[in-house]
């Protein structure tokens, strides 16, 4: 089972300062990354996940705990004995060196022959489409081509992991788009582990094969991006991603996994438990907007409940609708796709009707 | 066990830097130490004592010499900072001119030669104007310590100026003020720092020069560096430590306060 | 104002204005720093008068005797032994008193700029108090360490190593020891305001690449740091090669340096004419140090970034 992770993080803690003014980044994490993997680590900013990956990388060292790489501890070894590579943020290109000398300088480093260095230097550029500009300086070349170099340098020494740190976030919009499928294409092309770093959650939805997510320094779920999106088990998780409705009840009865919870404002609800999470008392149900769709009263069907429409918010793909619900306080948001030359069926101050999808609420730990 | 690896830190730099920061204190801490030697000479110390700075004050030589030094410095420091404010002024925030790199040059002229040519250079044509104008006094040590001082007080004053965003200048001009009016209440407050780093520096330099002064000098025009300096020529006694002393921590005053108004921003 | 012609007439007002400005600056350095200089390029082509000063008659002997030496009897030129050996050994005292400063000062800045933010202020304030002092004052220090009846001859007397004390006043090495003490900082300042400006993710990225400590220290953080390393050098160089108080305090009137020869000349030597082009071959090295620089640093300069 082992032999199948790429990285096993094992109870890692990172404390940055001393006494009073202590502070966990990372707090307790345990995560294992397996080969092959495109693994994304997402969070808010000052969530920890920075500081995960340059314990990763060795820049930083763990206040205990351990980093496994091959079933060794790495966790006090050096960067530049680590069999991993780092894509940075700010690209940190050699400025004083052209991007063949940048794209080589790992395996000059390693004291690879010349002869290699330079073959492997070609077969990396041909690989970012960057042949023809192998002799410039890096500051003479472009964003995207900086981003492409840098992909490149931290590729040509064949890591065993990859480490990218917001690598897209300096880049426009399109190019943005172009890069997450250039990405994509590498890691499946190279076979080597990917571990990304990012707070956009867009961006970690689309190309990570599983995603942990990070907050105030804990990990909180780690699953594939549908788990993560359809599943959540955490508050933090579901408000982070998507947008969603949170709604407080009691457990009724729980049987089979799935919980009855009484809640003030849409009666009943059968909601999903998260795996090995015993309920207790007062509990938070999620709902995403498009699992739930708006009926007429006179529409006669089973309603779970009722509301007034208060807003209602045109997107182009779809349109977001604004209910308050019976209980006058809690505010529910529906998102319905938009089909061709559709009427409007809903005026504002309308008395609607909503249905929950089958199975789609769930009970969240916290 | 091996210390732990940092991405800053590289061996042996941090025993190199402090044995250089002990290296530069050290001499300077002798020296003043000395200085409240109670004994006649620097051979040995044999107590605590104020006399050799009592001394130093008796010495009329060293009084007329300290007031001369700070006659010279006031006066040089002071036309040097105005000529270079003007001259920085035409020379920062304008598209490049013609004479441009030539005014850049001749204002930072005096870095670029060794002190004695200059002071060698002074001496020659001062020689000539003396026996043509039969003029000795200290206009001569005050014209020569000006030059030298200009450069050193440009340098602050420019690097001021550059980061300022002249579009507050035209902010103002918008709100009707005249080019007289902005340079008064909008760039001179801004540039003020700059102004007053520029005159601390070019009045320490002044104080401080030995090799123009003494060259340029006429008998009897001493001022306390050169008279220090033919001291040190003969036999040494713990009065000049005393001297020293003194003028380090005029020296130390000027620096801290450099410090303090250069690290303000604005 | 929208008239290409009356543009132009206020950008050429502007310019007027602006000579006006930096005149006075310019006069002072005109009159007493530049103006001079051409008179010495002129004394060093006149013959010597018998009591110092020139007289009004064209002649070579002050150039050649920078490098020659005229026979009193014989009339025979034949190499200037003292002159030459002492404009070799200012060369080579300048040179070492670099390449010294720079092996102390570069690890000195490097410290200095790895500090942590609120004490970088306090040590970067002890390099520029000495900066700021008197260098006599400094060269008077050193020598009072190194007196026959100094701090480092007591020390060693006390330990029993010597039973005298060591002859290290006038002496080369004396020189060498003051000079580095009095320009150290001179290197650190501007080597440390280039280390100042380090991307350490650079050095992240280099560690992260498989390069060792000292790899990353030679082809990271050196090349990196190269504008600022010939800077203090040139910076450190320039002062040392036309040093005149440090030798003639340490190297007590009989290790000369090239500035004590310049100022023999018009003291006892009373040979204008010599000290004139002497002190032209000392500006020519320096220009020729200067020039070093420009096409080093001055094209990175403008090199975008």
């Amino acid at each position: 089972m082992a032999e199948s992770n790429a990285v096993e993080i094992r109870d890692v803690v990172k404390v940055f300062g001393f006494g009073e003014f202590a502070f966990s980044a990372v707090d307790h994490a345990s995560i294992s990354i397996r080969k092959n993997e495109f693994f994304t680590l997402l969070g808010p900013s000052g969530c920890g996940k920075t500081t995960l990956l340059r314990l990763i990388a060795g820049f930083e060292f763990p206040t205990s705990g351990e980093i496994i790489l091959n079933g060794e501890d790495i966790a006090a070894m050096p960067p530049f004995k680590r069999p991993i590579n780092t894509v940075f943020q700010s690209y940190a290109l050699f400025p004083h060196m052209t991007v063949a000398d940048n794209i080589g300088f790992g395996l000059t480093m390693l004291g690879r022959p010349k002869q290699e260095v330079r073959d492997r230097v070609a077969a990396m550029l041909k690989l970012v489409r960057m042949e023809k500009l192998a002799d410039r300086r890096t500051s003479q070349i472009s964003g995207g081509q900086q981003q492409r170099v840098a992909l490149a340098r931290a590729l040509a020494p064949q890591p065993k992991v990859l480490l990218l740190d917001e690598p897209l976030s300096a880049l426009d919009y399109k190019l943005r788009k172009d890069m997450q499928i250039e990405l994509k294409r590498l890691q499946a092309e190279t076979g080597i582990t990917f571990i990304f770093v990012t707070h956009d959650q867009e961006e970690a939805l689309t190309m990570s094969d599983r995603i942990a997510v990070m907050s105030a320094g804990k990990i909180l779920q780690v699953d594939t991006p549908r788990a993560i999106y359809d599943a959540p088990t955490d508050r933090f998780v579901a408000d982070f991603i998507g947008e969603t409705n949170f709604l407080r009840g009691r457990i009724g009865s729980v049987s089979g996994g799935i919980a009855q919870v009484e809640t003030p404002m849409a009666g009943r609800i059968s909601a999903t438990l998260p795996p090995d999470f015993v309920p207790d008392g007062e509990v938070t149900v999620v709902l995403r907007p498009e699992h739930a769709c708006l009926w007429l009263p006179n529409d006669s069907a089973p309603c779970q409940t009722t509301g007034t429409l208060e807003n209602i918010v045109y997107f182009g793909t779809d349109t977001h609708y604004h209910v308050r619900l019976q209980d006058g306080e809690t505010q529910f948001m529906l998102r319905e796709q938009n089909k061709p030359l559709q009427r409007q069926r809903f005026s504002v101050g309308d008395q609607v009707g909503i249905m929950f999808e089958e199975n789609a609420a769930r009970v969240l730990r916290n | 066990m091996a210390r732990r690896f940092s991405v800053q830190r590289q061996r042996g730099f941090t025993t190199i830097a402090i044995t250089c920061f002990f290296a530069l204190y050290l001499p300077i801490v002798v020296l003043v130490f000395y200085a409240f030697n109670s004994a006649d000479s620097l051979s040995s110390f044999q107590g605590v004592s104020l006399r050799w700075f009592a001394r130093a004050f008796e010495n009329q030589q060293v009084v007329d010499a300290s007031l001369r030094s700070l006659q010279i410095a006031a006066v040089a420091a002071t036309v040097a900072t105005v000529a270079a404010t003007m001259a920085a002024l035409a020379t920062t925030r304008t598209e490049p001119y013609r004479g441009l790199t030539l005014k850049y040059a001749f204002i930072n002229q005096p870095l670029m030669v060794p002190e004695i040519v200059t002071a060698v250079a002074l001496l020659i044509f001062f020689a000539r104007i003396k026996i043509w104008t039969g003029y000795t006094g200290l206009g001569y040590l005050i014209a020569a310590h000006t030059a030298f001082c200009v450069p050193f007080a440009y340098l602050p004053i420019r690097a001021r100026l550059e980061n300022m965003d002249s579009t507050l200048e035209k902010a103002a001009a918008d709100l009707y003020a005249t080019p007289w009016k902005a340079f008064r209440y909008v760039t001179l407050p801004l540039l003020w720092p700059g102004i007053l780093a520029g005159f601390m520096l070019a009045f320490v330099i002044s104080l401080d020069d030995v090799v123009i002064t003494e060259f340029v000098k006429s008998a009897g025009q001493d001022t306390l560096p050169t008279y220090m300096l033919g001291q040190i020529r003969r036999t040494i006694t713990p009065e000049m430590n005393a001297i020293s002393a003194l003028f380090l921590l005029m020296s130390i005053c000027v620096v801290i306060v450099f410090f303090v108004v250069n690290r303000k921003r604005v | 104002m929208t008239q290409p012609g009356a543009n132009e007439a206020e950008r050429s007002r502007d310019i007027r204005k602006r000579w006006l400005l930096s005149l006075p600056a310019l006069l002072i350095v005109l009159a007493a720093a530049t103006g001079p200089l051409l008179i010495v390029v002129l004394y060093s082509f006149l013959s010597p008068g018998p009591y110092g000063d020139v007289q009004w008659q064209p002649s070579m002997d002050g150039w050649i005797g920078v490098f020659l030496e005229r026979d009193m009897f014989t009339e025979t030129l034949s190499i200037a032994d003292a002159h030459v050996s002492i404009l070799i050994r200012s060369v080579m005292l300048s040179l070492v008193t670099t390449v010294v400063t720079l092996l102390f000062g570069f690890p000195t800045a490097y410290f200095i700029a790895t500090r942590p933010e609120r004490t970088r202020e306090l040590w970067l304030l002890l390099i520029t108090i000495p900066f700021w002092t008197n260098l006599l004052i400094r060269t008077f220090a050193v020598l009072q360490i190194i007196r026959n009846d100094g701090l480092i001859n007591g020390v060693l007397m006390k330990l029993g190593l010597i039973t005298r004390p060591i002859q290290m006043l006038f002496t080369d090495g004396a020189i060498l020891t003051g000079m580095v003490y009095v320009y150290l900082p001179l290197m650190v300042l501007p080597v440390y305001a280039n280390l100042e400006k380090l991307d350490f993710r650079l050095v992240e990225a280099a560690y992260d690449l498989y390069a060792t400590p000292f790899r990353v220290l030679t082809r990271i953080i050196i090349p990196l740091a190269k504008p600022g390393l010939i800077a203090g050098s040139i910076l450190v160089f320039i002062p040392a090669l036309g040093a005149y108080v440090t030798p003639s305090i340490l190297g007590g009137g009989k290790n000369l340096m090239l500035g004590n020869l310049i100022e023999l000349q018009f003291g006892q030597g009373r040979n204008w004419p010599l000290g004139s082009a002497l002190s032209i071959t000392l500006m020519l090295i320096v220009t020729a140090a200067l020039l070093f620089y420009v096409r080093n640093v001055g094209s990175q300069g403008s090199r975008h970034g």
